[in-house]
């Protein structure tokens, strides 16, 4: 029987990919690429090992062919991970390796025997589709699925791989102040198009430091009116967060901004729109106007 | 050089419903145009600006988009349908790259649709990848890939041939005019049949429904009230 293999290589998703990967009752090995203090953390996800992979000078996915190698000699039951591009350019290779299949958006994997059951989110969320296979499935985990429980850490093991790219870093820079933020706050306001004016944006700031939240928006108020920098944006362009609340004021949900907001525990929109997509996602709203429900809501936080 | 810019070869998951029998359908059963395709056209055109990009799509109907952007000619890969599975649309892709003779570079969206495809057909050509990436500058007989990584960005000096799963930030600034278009639906298409063979699989035992997420959606005509149920909501939920 073998373990499940769970590669690492951000620090936003771990939690919720040790939770997967652990819920298939099979022993977990955890690949982190990365800093050590990100081992640490995954360290305390009740997992069997950790082995970690410094990458400070070379990238991660020049040893994606001799980590597949040793997937070949131990044979992981599935394979793990984010959607986060370095993890998802090392399963590549293991699913090559290993001759497996590989399934997207999964909430899910069982083991009987040697067959394999994954269930995967289909149809935007509305349903769930379960889909089998004889040995080991490479597995892209969905946003926001159960953190898994901490426990005593295990102790980091540091690994070595040989690199088959000829890779030189040349440079890395860092991202505006906005982003820094963004990802590690518990809680995150997000404005979109529906704030209509820029002098409402102080309603927004408003609500933003009664909840002591960041503040991040949707593309077009960075991109076409300039109201913030790019490092402020979340979604497919910039950066994923994964805060413990979002409430989303007059935005509507294009699957470009839900991409970076799937994270989170708890989201909340505020929209005019009954039919906006953003209420499909949504675990609570408000239909109305952004610009009257947002000073009700600053009093109710204040008066609560 | 010779790129090789693939184009139109996801599936829009918007377009995937389940279907009165309880299985999947598919309201459209070829690929779409992906937000990140034209970039895709562009870092192939930007790593040689003097060399040659083939445009590869999964798609029919109109395959010009990759020559409208400055492909010298196209290839379309038939005989794939709405349910292939990643491994396959890699492997087909992959066999197809193959074909075009001396090709070094593939650029492919990094598509939020199909976000393991560009990785395999990586593993499967046994090249190196790198994904998110923004833009590429050549240097020499190198390539600077400049790639999101963490909050920032990354550089990285690549040579030999790789795969670049390329991400785009926004919207094509200037789309092709007709005129470019109808030229470009002059230059050459050429046709391959996906080979597939042997590429592992999933097969599906079943669909339910999920389980079912609460959704509170309280009517803000009276602001104050739907205020005050939203906050005392979150304090359950303790997020507050
Ligand atoms: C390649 C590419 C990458 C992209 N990347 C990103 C990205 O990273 N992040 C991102 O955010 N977008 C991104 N986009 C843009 C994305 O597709 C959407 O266009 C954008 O997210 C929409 O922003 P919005 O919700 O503010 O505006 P809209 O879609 O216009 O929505 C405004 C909403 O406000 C509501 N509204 C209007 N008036 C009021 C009122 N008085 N009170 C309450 N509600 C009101 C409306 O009902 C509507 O739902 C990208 C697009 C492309 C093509």
């Amino acid at each position: 029987m073998g373990n499940v293999w769970m590669i690492i290589a951000d620090d936003l998703s771990a939690s919720s990919v040790a939770g997967v990967a652990r819920a298939s009752g099979r022993e977990v090995d955890a690949f982190v690429f990365g800093p050590a203090a990100r081992a640490e953390q995954v360290a305390r996800y009740g997992v069997s090992s950790v082995t970690r992979f410094d990458v400070e000078a070379a990238p991660a996915e020049g040893f994606a062919k001799d980590f597949a190698h040793r997937a070949l000699e131990e044979r992981p039951a599935a394979v793990v991970l984010s959607d986060d591009a370095t993890a998802r350019v090392l399963a590549g290779f293991v699913a090559a390796e290993l001759h497996a299949p590989v399934a997207t958006s999964v909430v899910s994997i069982a083991f009987d025997g040697e067959k394999t059951t994954v269930e995967q989110m289909v149809a935007e969320d509305a349903g769930v589709q379960v889909l089998e296979a004889t040995g080991p499935v490479v597995c892209v985990v969905a946003d926001g699925c159960p953190d898994a429980e901490e426990a005593a850490p295990m102790t980091v093991q540091e690994g070595t791989l040989d690199s088959f790219a000829s890779f030189g870093v040349v440079s890395n820079e860092a991202a505006g102040a906005g982003a820094t933020g963004l990802a590690t706050a518990e809680r995150v306001v997000g404005v979109g198009l529906g704030i209509g004016a820029k002098e409402n944006l102080a309603m927004v700031d408003e609500l933003a430091s009664a909840l002591d939240a960041a503040v991040t928006c949707t593309l077009p108020l960075c991109d076409n009116y300039h109201w913030f920098e790019h490092s402020s944006v979340v979604g497919t362009s910039t950066q994923k967060i994964s805060p413990r609340l979002y409430v989303a004021c007059g935005v509507s949900g294009a699957p470009q901004h839900l991409a970076g907001v799937r994270g989170a525990k708890v989201i909340v929109a505020i929209n005019n729109d009954p039919d906006a997509p953003i209420f499909r996602e949504c675990a609570y709203g408000i239909v109305g106007d952004v610009t009257k429900v947002l000073p009700s809501l600053v009093e109710a936080i204040e008066n609560a | 050089m010779t790129s090789v810019a693939i184009f139109k070869w996801a599936m829009n998951p918007h377009d995937e419903r389940i279907g009165a029998n309880g299985a999947i359908k598919w309201l459209a059963n070829r690929p779409e145009i992906g937000d990140d395709d034209y970039l895709a056209v562009q870092v192939a055109k930007d790593a040689d600006p003097n060399g040659e990009v083939v445009g590869l799509t999964m798609a029919s109907g109109d395959t010009a988009f990759a020559a409208a952007r400055g492909a010298e000619r196209t290839v379309t890969v038939e005989g794939l349908d709405a349910f292939a599975q990643p491994t396959q649309v890699a492997a087909a892709l992959a066999n197809a790259v193959r074909e075009v003779d001396g090709a070094s570079l593939v650029t492919i969206g990094d598509s939020a649709w199909s976000p393991m495809t560009p990785s395999l057909l990586a593993a499967y050509l046994g090249w190196p990848c790198l994904l998110a990436v923004d833009s590429v500058v050549p240097e020499d007989d190198a390539l600077v890939v400049t790639r999101r990584y963490g909050t920032g960005t990354q550089s990285v000096r690549v040579s030999g041939p790789i795969v670049l799963g390329v991400a785009a930030r926004r919207e094509e600034a200037e789309k092709p005019g007709m005129r470019t278009v109808l030229q470009a639906r002059k230059k050459p298409v050429g046709k391959t049949h996906a080979a597939t063979e042997g590429s592992p699989q999933l097969s599906v035992s079943g669909i339910h429904e999920p389980d079912a997420r609460p959704s509170k959606v309280f009517d803000g005509a009276d602001a104050s009230a739907a205020a005050a149920q939203l906050v005392s909501a979150l304090k359950s939920e303790g997020v507050l």
